[in-house]
């Protein structure tokens, strides 16, 4: 069976008839040595010799076919089977005097070894031929027998190999299509991972909205008291000059923490407005803080005014992404580098990291469909493919650089919006 | 002014009552829109603040019946969710409210 691609389950139906054709080749085989000994019956010694080479043929066989082809390979055993069974065909061709019986076994023995239709194979079976046909003519085998059988020989390989051509074809079709099926079962699943995501930050936010509404205006109407009150008891003083204010910026925090993550809640689909760039970078880049490692930081230069016509939540999510990619790249101390300024008709968004870097090959892949370096399951990011369609439906471009063991450096461009 | 606030939640309805009476002005509650109707009918509002998602009616069909029964009166909708498309006359805001902007929007 020619190995394709290892991630591709062969049918259950081509194995059983892959089988099936072993046993018929091992049949015909029988019956073809059957036959060789039915035309020497009587000479004892002779239909011996005839049964142990038969035997043996076959054992070889089905060892090579079993345990060498997996030390050696398919090409080399293959190269095996064909020397090996030449030199049996010779001998029984040599010993029974080059009848029809044992003529046979030569056109029968190249289709054993033409599996795949390769050109080494092709030439195996050349070889073959060749040897047999000079030994059987310096052995006494009749001219015209060798011209016959193997213009047989020749004729069997070359509509075998028409077959055997189709069928790989076919093969490789179906794994193809098998591939890129699987391939977009594996999108729509990260899509909807990504969409119920969104849909449980969606209900999280909501649900952490209402009781921060009275728990805000709570703290903020105590402190206005305790600052309104001209005979505050000492014990209440640093209440109302450190703890409550403090507070209160800690409610502020989760205020802006939940509020980005609706930004990045799955909703119905946007129209294209024109939008500050600027704050959703500053959002994506305060998310992203909350995944930093312990020895990691970002550091953030963000212009303020940068507007582009888009749809501000995609958008968001690329930004994301970009972040988040930067820091899973950063080194374990590692700094990530968010830079965006307003160009002379653009807007420009860079994302570094000093992480390992990748290699030109990685480099060029980078934005294809499905293309990814992490573990399978790993990554619930949007693919940088995703990214890259949606930065060019903005009429904006993305690209990369990087070297190995410098980091990469990713800039997205998008057209400023007329002022 | 007279203020009409609807809300499920208990502690916004108490914390939107206190800014309100703090502010000088006359408040009254309702946890849903079929209490809101029934305060409505003998309660002129001048202004009314709804949540969004309540049992029932939601706010957004509330504000559009106060719009029609009230038509002077100024429609505030709270929203905790994600998307609300915009509404005529409506003033949709965010929770958690900016006390300050949620006065500013009732002037």
């Amino acid at each position: 069976m020619p190995v394709t691609n290892p991630e591709f389950p062969i049918p259950d139906g081509v194995l059983a008839i892959t089988k099936r054709a072993m046993i018929t080749a091992q049949l015909s085989a029988v019956a073809i040595v059957g036959a060789l000994v039915a035309s020497i019956w009587g000479n004892t010694a002779l239909v011996a010799f005839v049964l142990v080479v038969g035997v043996l043929e076959s054992i070889v066989n089905i060892v090579i076919t079993l345990v060498v082809k997996r030390a050696i390979g398919h090409v080399r055993s293959e190269h095996l089977r064909a020397a090996f069974n030449t030199l049996c065909h010779i001998a029984l061709g040599v010993v029974c005097g080059w009848t029809y019986a044992a003529w046979f076994l030569v056109p029968f023995g190249t289709t054993m070894v033409s599996a795949p239709p390769t050109r080494h194979a092709g030439r195996r079976v050349i070889a073959m031929l060749l040897i047999t046909d000079a030994v059987a003519l310096a052995t006494g085998a009749r001219g015209q027998d060798v011209v016959a059988f193997t213009g047989i020989a020749a004729f069997i390989q070359l509509v075998l190999a028409a077959y055997l051509a189709l069928a790989d074809k076919l093969l490789r079709e179906r794994e193809r299509m098998y591939l890129a099926l699987r391939a977009a079962r594996e999108a729509a699943q990260a899509q909807e991972h990504l969409a119920s995501i969104g849909m449980l930050a969606a209900g999280v936010a909501h649900e952490v909205n209402n009781p921060m509404c009275f728990v805000t205006a709570n703290i903020e109407d105590l402190l206005a008291e305790l600052r309104a009150e001209p005979a505050l008891p000492a014990r209440l003083v640093e209440f109302r000059d450190s703890i409550l204010p403090e507070t209160a910026d800690g409610i502020a925090r989760v205020n802006s923490i939940v509020a980005d993550l609706r930004r990045f809640a799955r909703g119905e689909p946007q129209a294209t407005t024109e939008l500050d760039l600027s704050p959703e970078i500053v959002a994506a880049v305060r998310i992203a803080r909350t995944q930093l490692g312990a020895g990691q930081k970002i550091t953030a230069t963000i212009d303020p005014d940068l507007h582009v016509r888009g749809r501000s939540r995609e958008l968001g999510q690329v930004i994301l992404n970009l972040v988040m990619n930067a820091i899973e790249s950063s080194a374990e101390r590692g700094e990530v580098r968010v830079r965006a300024r307003a160009g002379a008709s653009d807007v420009e968004l860079v994302v570094e990291d000093d992480g390992i870097g990748m290699s030109a090959e990685t480099r060029a892949k980078l934005f294809q469909p499905f293309f990814t370096t992490k573990a399978p399951g790993k990554g619930v990011g949007l693919g940088l493919s995703v990214v890259h369609g949606i930065v060019t439906a903005h009429g904006g471009s993305v690209s990369v650089a990087s070297e190995i063991g410098h980091g990469a450096s990713f800039t997205i461009r998008l057209p400023a919006a007329a002022a | 002014m007279r203020v009409l606030v609807v809300d499920d939640e208990p502690g916004i309805r108490k914390a939107l009552t206190r800014l309100f009476t703090r502010h000088g002005d006359e408040v009254r509650a309702a946890a849903n829109a079929a209490e809101a109707e029934a305060v409505l009918a003998a309660f002129e509002p001048d202004v009314v603040i709804s949540d969004f998602k309540m049992e029932g009616m939601n706010g957004l069909e509330l504000l559009r019946l106060v719009g029609r029964r009230f038509p002077r009166a100024r429609r505030i909708l709270l929203s905790g969710f994600a998307e609300i498309d915009e509404e005529p006359g409506v003033t949709v805001m965010a929770k958690p409210y900016a006390a300050q902007e949620l006065l500013q929007a009732c002037l």
